[in-house]
């Protein structure tokens, strides 16, 4: 079986968006992938001009919202990272020989898609007098109008990712597994992983396929 | 049942319209603000499907908005329109969303979408009715986030958010056949093709053509297109359009903010506020070159920029306070005397001042009693019409005390009254060519310089006037006067002084 590789667009973000760009992606991509009868939830962003769509499984948004937590967590520990990967996962699960410490079952992973983001906080370039009661309305300005710009060029980069979403699964249906009957909600299990900055997606792919096993990056 | 041409399996007969019933749905759920206001909330539905899954008609009752998984809410709109497409599978259904201006009935193409299905030339090469539905699924699962994406979505939740009726509105029209776009919407609309459903013998295509920019409609409260800012010169109580204020700031050389035509009535009567157009104004188009703007003839105004009704701020300055005189100041009737009393038109019991001629110029003091009520003069012309100061029965700020309790109706502030007076003085023809054949008269340089004035200067003013007129009076003796004794309009004048000066002190 392939597994279908998906490459989104990297998104510039600032600390304090990072949660509403990945439940935006996150969302929208399980959502895609929740083949099973589902009642969708539309959810208005309230930082961006957007709405993305939520398969309604209360499990689901749990789930993204722990992992959106964890990756915030870990970025904030190493600040002087900026380029940083969110991996979801589709997978399988197949029943192997059974041998010696090792696990039953595996996972063969047929889908991944790669969120990328790259982490900049405009307030750690801000000059010192920015913070002063007196500054000059001018630099206030501008800095105002960088938000701004930074804001709607972000919101068109979050459109073009949905609408790369939205290609790739009208474009790329034959690698998708058999649906279970009397599906509910989520119909292929997945994960969602953080990577480092240091591993890049192609070499987690070469390792997973060299190892064949599911390998959670912390 | 609606059947194709070729011989797709009744099962596939019933997804293909399936297909297109969900179609429908899911694009009037998101373009129809009506029907969206009136759906039930999520928290009404059972949290858990039927548990028989798989193709809705299995199910109990074969609910409908179950059909590829995707459970929708009610969509009359749609349910409606259900049975248009019915006929046959193999015409389009062709949706159109328009942007209606309920005012104008104008309309405005925003999305086409088209489904269509097509006969496969080589039949047999077609998947199987599962993978239909499956390929249908999955379909339905982007095209539910697509009409989200696009621009029109933003309309329809910025007409759901607030429940007035508004201009503006999104209406939908379904077709059974696809009308050519004209060459303008097709150079500002863009076009999406989802990947099409194949069945066994044909597929279902799923397009769109869109409008790629809509953000010159706000629709968030009547807006039309969004203004550029504005100085608003002649705001309500403005110098230009108060008179009362006018005369505390007077510009330089300032004209008269009203010009009056002879034999018109001026334009603060209420005859005259019928007769002026009063159309709103054409807001001016704000459109990034790169991005095409939706030209729209939309008569709203912007709320929170400018009151309904706003005013056009092209027009030539004296129409310009015409139109703001008569909509947006009240019309007193003491404001309406004033002006009487500016023209020479008084109230029985006030009667005009004199006239006098000086030099080629002619300042008439006349007697109301022989005007008629209508008449009028022009403001700037060699004619302007006084107060009689010398009019025992006249209300002059000059005036005993005693005259000052007859008033038209109310009461009339000191500085009404004097800013009339200084606006007749302003709007006189210069005096330099009478002040160069008087003598005597102090040459009083055009009053109506200063920026600022005060009852002092206005005093100062009518003073110098006075001694003109005097001096005019002794020396020609040929100019037509009533029969007053000057002794007495002088004492008045006089009086008017005293008074004028006890007032003025602190």
């Amino acid at each position: 079986m392939n597994c279908e590789v998906c490459e989104l667009k990297e998104l510039v973000v600032e600390q304090f968006e990072i949660r509403e760009v990945l439940r935006c992606i996150l969302h929208t991509i399980i959502f895609h992938r929740a083949l099973g009868l589902v009642r969708p939830r539309d959810i208005n962003c309230e930082l961006f001009e957007l709405t993305y769509v939520q398969c309604g499984v209360p499990e689901v948004e749990k789930e993204i919202e722990e992992k959106i937590t964890e990756f915030i967590s870990k970025i904030s520990k190493h600040p002087n990272r900026r380029s940083h990967q969110v991996c979801l996962s589709f997978y399988e699960t197949k029943d192997k020989q059974p041998a010696w410490f090792s696990s039953k079952t595996e996972r063969v992973y047929w889908e991944r898609w790669f969120i990328n983001l790259q982490i900049t906080n405009q307030r750690v370039n801000m000059k010192p007098n920015q913070t002063k009661v007196g500054f000059d309305p001018g630099e206030k300005l501008s800095s105002l109008e960088e938000k701004k710009l930074h804001r709607t060029a972000l919101e068109a980069s979050i459109r073009e990712n949905l609408f790369q979403i939205i290609k790739f699964v009208n474009e790329k249906m034959d690698h998708l597994p058999h649906i279970p009957p009397n599906a509910e909600g989520i119909s292929y299990p997945y994960e969602i992983t953080i990577l480092s900055s240091s591993e890049s997606s192609l070499d987690m792919l070469k390792r997973m396929l060299q190892t064949g096993h599911q390998t959670t990056l912390s | 049942m609606a059947s194709t041409q070729n011989s797709e399996t009744p099962a596939t007969e019933q997804v293909i319209t399936e297909i297109f019933a969900k179609s429908l749905h899911i694009i009037l759920e998101s373009r129809s603000p009506y029907v969206s206001s009136r759906n039930y909330s999520l928290d009404q539905i059972p949290p858990s499907p039927s548990s028989s899954g798989g193709s809705p008609s299995t199910q109990p009752g074969g609910s409908r908005d179950k059909w590829f998984n995707l459970a929708l809410r009610e969509c009359p709109a749609a349910l409606q329109n259900s049975d248009f497409w019915r006929q046959s599978n193999l015409e389009p259904l062709v949706i159109e969303i328009l942007l209606v201006d309920r005012v104008s009935g104008t309309e405005k193409l925003l999305e086409r979408w088209v489904v269509q299905y097509e006969t496969r030339k080589h039949p047999g090469t077609g998947r199987k009715s599962k993978r239909t539905y499956r390929g249908a699924t999955l379909l339905f699962r982007s095209l539910y986030l697509l009409v989200r994406l696009l621009p029109a979505y933003t309309l329809f939740r910025e007409m759901n958010s607030s429940g007035r009726i508004r201009s503006l509105g999104l209406s939908h029209r379904i077709q059974s056949f696809v009308n050519p776009l004209t060459r303008s919407e097709e150079a500002e609309m863009a076009h999406l093709c989802l990947t099409p459903i194949d069945t066994p013998f044909g597929r279902l295509k799923h397009s769109v053509s869109y409008l790629s920019v809509v953000d010159d409609i706000s629709i968030g409260s009547e807006l039309s297109t969004p203004m550029s800012t504005e100085l608003i010169p002649d705001y309500v109580g403005s110098p230009t359009t108060d008179p009362l204020k006018r005369f505390q700031t007077l510009p330089l050389g300032g004209s008269a903010p009203i010009c009056v035509q002879p034999g018109r009535r001026h334009s603060w009567s209420t005859d005259r506020l019928g007769s002026l157009n009063l159309s709103p104004c054409s807001l001016p188009t704000h459109s990034d070159p790169q991005r095409p703007s939706i030209p729209l003839p939309l008569s709203e105004v912007q709320k929170g920029k400018r009151p309904v009704g706003c005013y056009p701020s092209s027009l030539s300055s004296p129409q310009k306070a015409n139109l703001f005189r008569c909509e947006s100041a009240p019309v007193s009737r003491d404001s309406e005397r004033n002006q009487l009393v500016r023209f020479g038109e008084l109230p029985s019991g006030v009667s005009l001042p004199k006239e006098i001629s000086i030099g080629g110029d002619a300042i008439r003091y006349l007697d109301v009693a022989k005007l008629p009520l209508a008449s009028g003069s022009c403001v700037g012309g060699s004619n302007v019409q006084l107060l009689d100061l010398h009019d025992s029965d006249a209300n002059y700020p000059f005036a005993s005390d005693d005259n000052r309790t007859k008033n038209y109706e109310g009461e009339r502030s000191l500085a009404a009254i004097v800013g009339e007076l200084l606006r007749m003085l302003e709007t006189a023809p210069k005096l330099q060519i009478g002040f160069e054949k008087s003598d005597g008269p102090d040459q009083n340089p055009n009053p109506a310089h200063s920026g600022s004035r005060t009852a002092a200067n206005a005093l100062e003013e009518l003073r110098s006037y006075m001694h003109m007129r005097d001096s005019i009076l002794s020396q020609s003796g040929s100019h037509s006067l009533e029969p007053k004794p000057e002794k007495e309009s002088n004492s008045k004048g006089s009086n008017s002084e005293k008074e004028m000066k006890e007032r003025n002190r602190p």
